[in-house]
């Protein structure tokens, strides 16, 4: 297998409709006639996925052969001739369209693809105006159901097999097919068995006509009436970029946006469907404030008084430590750091986290202790360049989807070695070579076993001497951690990935290891790289953290309890900052650590990502005097709150989320907010302005300058920079 | 596929087994030896059931739409139970052209099922078919293993008359 940058490209020159290329050779003819912007129609073509020829849409005349060829199977040759408009050429097409209307219904009106459909668009463009097949089309039972988002009629499908190369060779989930021959051909599933694979939404997408379409958005409206704006998805950490389609500021479907650095083009099923909440009746439209045990509608000019009323009271009567603030790790990076600065400095407590937490903390302490050209900080991009990669207890296909589809991309088409420990099979297991299986808890054993194998150039015989005392904690044998250990030695460009719930000690022993590796290669290697990174669960665990939402760190992992680093944030922000250690959200959560917290502000809703996983908010009221909790619903908290304050959701809302790979990616207002809801950020500058300290901040974009010039890692990020592919931190 | 097909469980007999692993053997991928296996599997299994498509899968390292896909594709794997006696007529051009179709009908008619079907004693199947390659002795159906040429009614009517009392 090639691998990209290490062999040089014989340039190919060729002319096409009369204008000559020099293109990389293997490049097929229909991508050189795009690289000129000359128009090939196509329908099987795909740019991410293996030439079939299915479809024969893309007929074009070349000199020298009697035959039209298919632009998209043939690769350019030196010299080459091709004319894609020639009265031939045209013709091919124009017959090709023909035949793939024989049995095609022209339901285009009750079509959801009808409006943005391929086959409709060339129709137009190359087809015939009349058919000389005047025999009946062939009539199918339909809809059939082939998985639980997805509905086929095969009376439109056109055979070009987009569905099947997409689930078997990007998706790694072979679940549909081509059932029978000919032209009794059908896309299919086995009996009793479903289209169910986690990506099964991406073939919607890419259908070329309207054969496969969504149950949810079916019949839903016509592409002119809709609007399609950026955004991005917040359902994991992986940050993919979509766009909402939009009617009347109704959230109608999610479709992919491409970005290379993040989603490749991709989205998973729980992206794609994961947007009902956002135009849900459940959505909060107005304050609520709890009046004889009930929680009764007031304006926001009311509840934001009465809340900062009662916080002024509670911190009159038990002091600032009193009053604790747990963020969602779904809040936008600037209202993550408005929510730290107003607890900080408003409220006087470093009583703030959020919640749920994993251990990113850890790594990024690690990496600032580190001198920095040791070990690289992953980005999604490594894994197009590894040769090994190492995930270390992570189920990134349960986890983070998308990522997922880049690992097997490496895997697969690239050849990248995939080692994997982990202590349950996973989607990934299947690619591993070798898969170190432990039994849970008891990860510490195979990384030790590794650091003597690489560090310390232990033999195969000592690893199994060692293994058997421990034949318990171990599923795998000694030549198979040997194996591993050889090989993550011997790699040049490796990627190792930690998963968010790891234990401390481990994450710490990964990161000594991987500095091993580096350390030994010596000068001799120096084209040798180890990305690590720790892959965090929700949408902006990365961001939160970095934003200080933390009881120990002020933004940018500046120790609360350093009088040093922690001036610079003094003299910004202009006010002594509280020196006491806070709780953790554990702590707080707890029945409020034995009365020691008062009053709660619970910032941030816990759908769409939060939800999914399998974390259980324990919120003890007791001792608790006042709750106050900003949600879009009516969630199990806020129905326990003393105040409860609508928020928007990110499709209502601007701001940044910072993605498991680091990136920083900005998303805007697509729809008006639902009710009289706000975002965090608002509600927190009304709620300070209140307690007589002026936040005004007129957008994200003051907040964020800001943040630029208080955390180092985003140092001179702001809106225009971000555009609309993001920024990716050093 | 009907229920009792999908209980129904399907194992290789032993000496099938030592087959299946010459093979394989053949094969840099396991998934080569599908249509081998298949063959193997409708020897024993007289069809491709669901439960003997599922463990071919399972035998190959495959889903069972990638089995599923193989065996719809072959007009020579058989989907359900065939009578002891499978007739596949050619009807493309050059048997047409000879009267493959009133052949058909006469056979549809005689022996009182459609294409595709199976006569209520499990002697006799009928299935069309492309090009069996023996156009210079066109009509042309192959029984079983058997090709039988230059057909009229009277030929018919005779092969089906010793193939009933066989």
């Amino acid at each position: 297998m090639d691998r990209a940058g290490e062999r040089e490209f014989k340039s190919i020159s060729l002319v096409i409709d009369g204008k000559a290329i020099s293109v990389p050779e293997g490049t097929l003819v229909i991508e050189a006639a795009r690289m000129l912007g000359i128009e090939i129609p196509y329908f099987c073509y795909h740019p991410k996925m293996d030439p079939v020829g299915a479809c024969r849409m893309c007929l074009v005349e070349t000199g020298g052969r009697a035959k039209l060829i298919t632009a998209c199977t043939t690769r350019v040759e030196e010299g080459m001739t091709i004319s894609t408009d020639s009265i031939s050429a045209r013709k091919g097409q124009k017959d090709v369209l023909e035949f793939l209307l024989t049995n095609h219904p022209l339901d285009c009106p009750v079509c959801d693809k009808g409006g943005e459909c391929p086959l409709q668009d060339n129709t137009y463009k190359y087809g015939p105006a009349v058919s000389r097949f005047t025999i009946n089309k062939w009539g199918f039972k339909k809809p059939v159901e082939l998985g639980p988002y997805i509905l086929l009629d095969r009376e439109r499908c056109i055979m070009c097999m987009r569905c099947t190369r997409f689930s078997d060779e990007i998706a790694g989930h072979p679940q549909i097919g081509v059932i029978n021959s000919g032209r009794g051909s059908e896309i299919g599933v086995m009996h009793g068995q479903e289209f169910n694979s986690i990506f099964s939404g991406n073939t919607i997408e890419i259908c070329p006509v309207g054969a496969l379409t969504s149950k949810h958005f079916r019949f839903s409206g016509r592409p002119w009436e809709f609007k399609n704006r950026p955004g991005i998805c917040a359902n994991c950490a992986v940050g993919c970029n979509i766009n909402w389609t939009i009617r009347r500021h109704e959230i109608l479907r999610v479709l992919s946006r491409e970005n290379p650095d993040v989603d490749d083009g991709w989205l998973c099923d729980r992206g794609r469907f994961g947007y009902t909440h956002i135009n849900s009746p459940d959505r909060l439209t107005s304050p609520l404030i709890k009046r004889n045990g009930g929680l009764v509608p007031a304006g926001w000019d009311e509840a934001i008084s009465y809340a900062a009323q009662r916080l002024d009271e509670i911190t009159l009567k038990h002091g600032n430590e009193s009053i604790g603030g747990i963020g969602s790790p779904t809040l936008t990076n600037e209202e993550a750091y408005l929510f730290q600065k107003f607890m900080r400095k408003v409220v006087g407590s470093n009583n703030i986290d959020h919640w749920p937490k994993g251990n990113g903390a850890i790594i990024e302490k690690l990496f600032e202790g580190s001198s920095k050209n040791d070990l690289r900080r992953f980005a999604y991009s490594h894994l197009d360049e590894a040769d090994l990669i190492f995930l270390v207890g992570t189920d990134i296909s349960g986890e983070q989807p998308v990522l997922d589809l880049r690992l097997k991309k490496a895997v697969r088409k690239r050849g990248a070695r995939l080692i994997i420990l982990h202590h349950g099979k996973t989607d990934l297991t299947r690619y591993s070579s070798p898969w170190l299986k432990y039994k849970e808890g008891e990860e510490m054993l195979p990384i030790e076993l590794l650091k003597r194998i690489i560090l310390k150039g232990a033999k195969e015989e000592e690893i199994e001497e060692e293994i058997k005392g421990e034949a318990e904690a171990a599923s795998f044998s000694a030549r198979l951690v040997y194996e591993a250990g050889m090989a993550l030695s011997g790699s040049r460009r490796t990627v190792i990935l930690l998963g968010n719930n790891l234990p401390d000690g481990l994450i710490h022993a990964m990161f000594d290891l991987a500095s091993g590796i580096i350390g030994q290669s010596g000068e001799q290697r120096d084209d040798q790289w180890i990305s690590l990174g720790l892959l965090m669960g929700h949408a902006n665990s990365q961001g939160v953290l970095d934003m200080g939402l933390d009881p120990d760190y002020l933004p940018g992992y500046v120790r609360i309890d350093l009088d040093g680093p922690r001036a610079r944030f003094e003299t910004a922000w202009r006010y002594s900052l509280p020196r006491a250690k806070g709780l953790s959200a554990d702590e707080m959560l707890n029945g409020g650590n034995n009365g020691a917290i008062r009053a709660l502000f619970m910032m941030g809703s816990d759908q769409p990502s939060v939800q999914s996983s399998n974390n259980t908010l324990d919120l003890k009221r007791e001792g608790i005097e006042f709750l106050l909790v900003s949600d879009i619903t009516l969630s199990d908290k806020a129905r326990m709150a003393d105040v409860v304050f609508p928020s928007c959701t990110h499709a209502e809302k601007d701001g940044t989320f910072t993605n498991a790979g680091r990136r920083v990616q900005s998303f805007q207002k697509a729809i008006r907010p639902v009710g009289n809801s706000l975002s965090e950020w608002q509600i927190l500058c009304n709620l300070a302005i209140e307690m007589g300290e002026p936040f005004n901040y007129l957008s994200v974009s003051d907040i964020m300058d800001e943040i630029s010039t208080l955390v180092p890692s985003y140092k001179g990020i702001n809106y225009p920079l971000l555009g609309d592919k993001g920024i990716q931190l050093p | 596929m009907r229920e009792d097909t999908l209980k129904m469980d399907f194992a290789f007999s032993e000496e099938a087994k030592r087959e299946i692993k010459e093979i394989m053997g053949h094969y840099p991928e396991k998934r080569s030896a599908l249509i081998p296996l298949l063959h193997l599997a409708q020897k024993e299994n007289g069809y491709l059931s669901e439960p003997v498509m599922r463990h071919v899968a399972e035998v190959l390292d495959l889903t069972p739409i990638q089995v599923y896909e193989v065996a719809t594709f072959y007009s020579m794997f058989h989907l359900k139970p065939v009578g002891k006696y499978l007739i596949q007529v050619c009807h493309n051009l050059s048997c047409s052209l000879m009267g493959a179709d009133s052949l058909i009908d006469y056979l549809k008619e005689k022996l009182g099922i459609d294409i595709g079907e199976t006569t209520p004693d499990n002697m006799f199947t009928i299935k069309t078919v492309e090009c069996l390659a023996s156009c210079g002795t066109a009509p042309v159906m192959q029984v079983n293993d058997d090709y039988h040429e230059n057909l009229t009614k009277e030929k018919v009517d005779a092969l089906i008359e010793r193939l009933r009392s066989n």
